[in-house]
């Protein structure tokens, strides 16, 4: 699991800053407790994961055939 | 209509306010005219020629005909009035040769030193100058506030004679067979104040040389056949006092003098001893009964003299009055001593002045006498101040400045109140008959209209003006903005006279636009609360409706008033009431319009912009309810992938916010695709959210290719299987040599700090366990970022946890956890 942690507390009056994420992330479940607020929340991800192709580039060749694999479903 | 107009030898032409003035001698001069706005109509100072009998004389005021018309010669007059030599309107004032006046008018008066004898009618009801205040009322022969305003009076005499009997006064006052008396009652204002000076409170005396003018002061009488009245003493001195206050002389019977420095008492102002001022005290003492005390005093100099009276209760309440006379005719309104005035000296000032001075240029107006009614006493808006209390006005004097006295008994009264533009507001007035307490239940109202600047009165209702009677004789009136009102009340004295009189109590709500004063001379409490509520919007974002709001999640403050601040109103449930203060101890409105707004909303709630956040309220009664604030819920958090991929061999849940984008194009050129599992739904909440703005994804079965078992596994064997490290994780930040390459660690480690990977920088971490990426101390500062040409993964087989505080990693993160 990918647990992104939050301290939001609304009773207390506090709330969470955005989590900003490059690259990419992958597990079984995920877990993303940021909460900024329910204004804010109107306009702003809690959560804002941006992919990074060069990491693709840069990265050890082992990870290079990991990739998706689609298969068609019946309609 | 007779018109008349008298001169003789070189006398110059003098103005006359009504019938009871008296013109003093003046000496011939100069034609001066004034073209200077408003519109006057001067009176020439040379011989004009033939003015006796001048019939023509209201002719020659008319608009459009030359003005030294009015002394029958042009010619001689020769100069020009109103910039063209016509005379552009009939706005009559009486220009008085005062020193302060004409300087503070640059000299228009081009005077002699010495004044114009004005003198008053010496009746007991006559309604004094001090009534007024001052007003301007241009050329305007509707804006007077006589009863019948079709008999404006026009004609007037102009004399050099000493006595009023040279007046013609069958032009001012009539008879009025119906009442059987002979009353003349046209007031003016006298002179545009200067600054410092108070033209209600001026009044000209003359006939007297220098050092023989004689003034009676301060006839004080017990009124005893009031109950409660008071037991009064006034005191008061005469003689002269030096300006230290040292005692110069003193005189009458009642001879002991005392001086002030100050002016409380008698002050002598020599106008022409630039504000050098010598007390001057006066004595009298009057007990309980019934005393009429006459003390003289004979200035020895012309010059302004005012007179302090004091009242001392003893005990209970009541008025005495006190006046000044001047050679046995008041020359000054009553002087009221009520409960407020106890022990508070009230002052009147009149001129003493020497004849046979020079005063060329005399300016007049003149409004017409009623005609028909015993009494016509006309208010102008700027009138006074504060009544006193309601209870003490029965029986009693009322405060002469808000009210009338109505002599006699059966005798009809009028009082006209005249609301400028502008006014918009209520008040209340309400009639007396002011010796038995009781009210004149026989009063009758009625209304006149007319939108600004018309011309023409119209009697009734007007849709913008309604006046009711609410309660006995207390009238509430509301008026129009864009129009001008004139009530008039009316009704008969009873026996021992009768009194209008102004209701405390209430407030005026509206000031002058042009005085910037009240327009209503009533001051009074008024009380009153504001009531509202908190609603939330409906669910299509519309400002209606009444879905409550818990009152936790909001607060309205209110004003509490002039100088003031905000305090929090009384919440329940939805609802909110203002109160005067933070304690909701007083009600009391002390302004015409209060402001509340909407504050500490909960974080998941904003003022919706369909709503304002602040209202201003204009009080208009005891609950002036507000339209209510609306606020609308926050929304639920949400996540966002940029230039990338969401992919799940399940389902995908995430409420966004109404047109909100779970993928997004930053540098990409289009937003991803967002993939779910043949069993799972994606769900982007009921709110409107959307997938992107190309709105692709895919229902797949997805898994990673060429990977059997966990990913962790997987990887690790694709790394070569590295051998565990022995020493541990190294607590140094991850751009440090201690990480480059790959390291494979068995057990939980935690990263701390800040990582930043250059682009040389090539880190793999394989860890079998958990990973833990910063901690929850406040003061965690852990940041990972990796430039561009670096490569950071990590790859656990348990969790992969980033703490609260982590805002910002860059790299790849992957668990089978």
């Amino acid at each position: 699991m990918i647990d992104i942690g939050s301290r939001y507390d609304q009773a207390g009056g506090v709330v969470d800053e955005q989590f900003m994420g490059e690259g990419m992330f992958a597990a079984e479940s995920f877990s993303l407790g940021r909460d900024l607020g329910g204004v804010t929340n109107l306009t702003v991800p809690a959560e804002k994961f941006t992919y990074r192709p060069d990491f693709i580039l840069n990265s050890d060749k082992a990870f290079w055939f990991s990739s998706l694999y689609w298969q068609e479903i019946a309609p | 209509m007779k018109k008349t107009l008298s001169l003789t030898g070189l006398a110059l032409a003098v103005a006359v306010v009504f019938s009871h003035f008296t013109a003093g001698q003046v000496m011939a001069g100069p034609c001066y005219c004034y073209s200077g706005a408003p519109p006057y109509v001067w009176v020439c100072g040379n011989d004009c020629g033939d003015f006796g009998g001048d019939d023509e004389m209201e002719d020659d005021l008319e608009p459009g005909l030359p003005c030294c018309d009015v002394f029958g010669d042009s010619v001689l007059c020769g100069m020009a009035c109103g910039g063209s030599g016509i005379c552009t309107g009939a706005h009559w004032r009486v220009f008085l040769d005062n020193p302060p006046y004409q300087v503070a008018n640059s000299g228009v008066f081009l005077p002699g030193d010495e004044d114009v004898i004005g003198q008053p009618p010496g009746r007991v009801d006559f309604l004094p100058f001090e009534s007024f205040g001052y007003t301007d009322w241009v050329g305007d022969d509707e804006r007077h506030f006589c009863y019948d305003d079709q008999d404006k009076v026009w004609s007037l005499d102009i004399t050099r004679a000493a006595t009023e009997e040279a007046y013609d006064e069958a032009n001012w006052c009539t008879f009025s067979s119906s009442w059987g008396s002979r009353m003349c009652r046209d007031f003016t204002s006298l002179l545009e104040a200067p600054t410092g000076f108070y033209p209600p409170l001026l009044y000209t005396l003359g006939g007297a040389q220098p050092g023989s003018l004689t003034m009676s002061l301060m006839r004080t009488v017990k009124i005893n056949s009031i109950a409660g009245c008071y037991t009064t003493s006034v005191y008061g001195y005469y003689g002269r006092c030096s300006n230290d206050g040292s005692s110069m002389d003193a005189h009458g019977s009642l001879s002991n003098v005392y001086c002030y420095a100050s002016s409380n008492m008698l002050t002598h102002d020599m106008y022409t001893g630039a504000g050098v001022v010598n007390p001057i005290s006066l004595w009298a003492q009057i007990n309980n009964t019934t005393v009429t005390r006459t003390v003289q005093f004979t200035p020895r100099e012309a010059g302004y003299y005012t007179f302090g009276v004091t009242a001392a209760a003893t005990s209970g309440t009541g008025l005495d009055e006190s006046y000044i006379t001047y050679n046995g005719v008041q020359v000054n309104s009553d002087i009221y001593f009520g409960p407020e005035k106890v022990n508070v000296p009230q002052n009147i000032t009149v001129r003493a002045s020497a004849v046979g001075r020079v005063a060329n240029n005399v300016v007049l107006r003149v409004y017409k006498c009623s005609w028909d009614n015993q009494g016509v006493h006309t208010y102008p808006e700027n009138i006074g101040t504060k009544v006193a209390p309601e209870q003490t006005i029965i029986g009693s004097y009322p405060d002469r400045v808000t009210s009338a006295f109505y002599n006699g008994t059966g005798g009809r009264y009028d009082f006209n109140w005249y609301f400028r533009p502008n006014f918009s507001g209520r008040t209340y007035v309400r009639m007396y008959n002011g010796h038995n307490g009781a009210e004149d239940t026989r009063t009758n109202f009625s209304l006149k209209s007319r939108t600004s600047g018309s011309a023409t009165w119209s009697g009734g209702n007007d849709p913008g003006f309604s006046l009711s009677n609410i309660m006995n004789n207390y009238f509430s009136l509301e008026a129009s903005r864009t129009k001008e009102y004139w009530l008039n009340i009316n009704g008969f004295a009873k026996s021992g006279g009768s009194y209008f009189t102004i209701v405390n109590g209430f407030r005026p709500f509206d000031t002058s636009a042009e005085y910037d004063t009240f327009y209503l001379p009533v001051k009074g409490a008024m009380n009153g609360t504001i009531t509202g509520s908190v609603y939330q919007v409906q669910p299509d974002g519309s400002c209606s409706g009444t879905t409550a709001v818990t009152g936790t999640n909001w607060t309205v403050e209110c004003d509490t008033g002039p100088g003031g601040s905000f305090v929090p109103a009384q919440k329940s449930g939805s609802n909110y009431a203002c109160c005067a203060d933070a304690s909701c101890s007083s009600t009391e409105v002390v302004q015409d319009t209060y402001t509340v707004r909407l504050t500490g909303l909960g974080m998941d709630w904003a003022p919706a912009s369909c709503s304002t956040s602040t209202k201003v309220v204009t009080m208009t009664g005891m609950l002036n309810e507000v339209e209510p604030f609306f606020i609308r819920g926050g929304a639920d958090p949400w996540f966002q992938a940029v230039d990338g991929d969401v992919a799940s061999g399940e389902g995908i849940s995430c409420a966004l916010p109404a047109g909100s984008y779970l993928l997004s194009p930053n540098g990409a050129n289009t937003s991803g695709v967002v993939v779910y599992g043949p069993g799972g739904s994606l769900s982007l909440g009921e709110a409107g959210g959307l997938i992107s703005e190309e709105g692709w994804s895919a229902q797949s079965v997805l898994k990673p290719k060429g990977l059997g078992g966990d990913k962790f596994d997987s990887i690790k064997q694709l790394l070569g299987n590295p051998n565990p490290e022995t020493g541990g994780f190294p607590t140094s930040n991850l751009n440090s040599s201690q990480h480059d390459g790959v390291h494979y660690y068995v057990g939980d480690i935690t990263i701390l700090g800040n990582s930043n990977l250059n682009s040389n920088k090539n880190v793999v971490i394989l860890v079998n366990g958990m990973v833990t990426i910063g901690t929850e101390n406040a003061s965690d500062n852990t940041q990972i970022s990796v430039d561009e040409g670096g490569f950071l993964a990590i790859i656990a087989s348990g969790a992969i946890r980033f703490s609260s505080r982590i805002d910002h990693v860059e790299g790849v993160f992957i668990t089978d956890g």
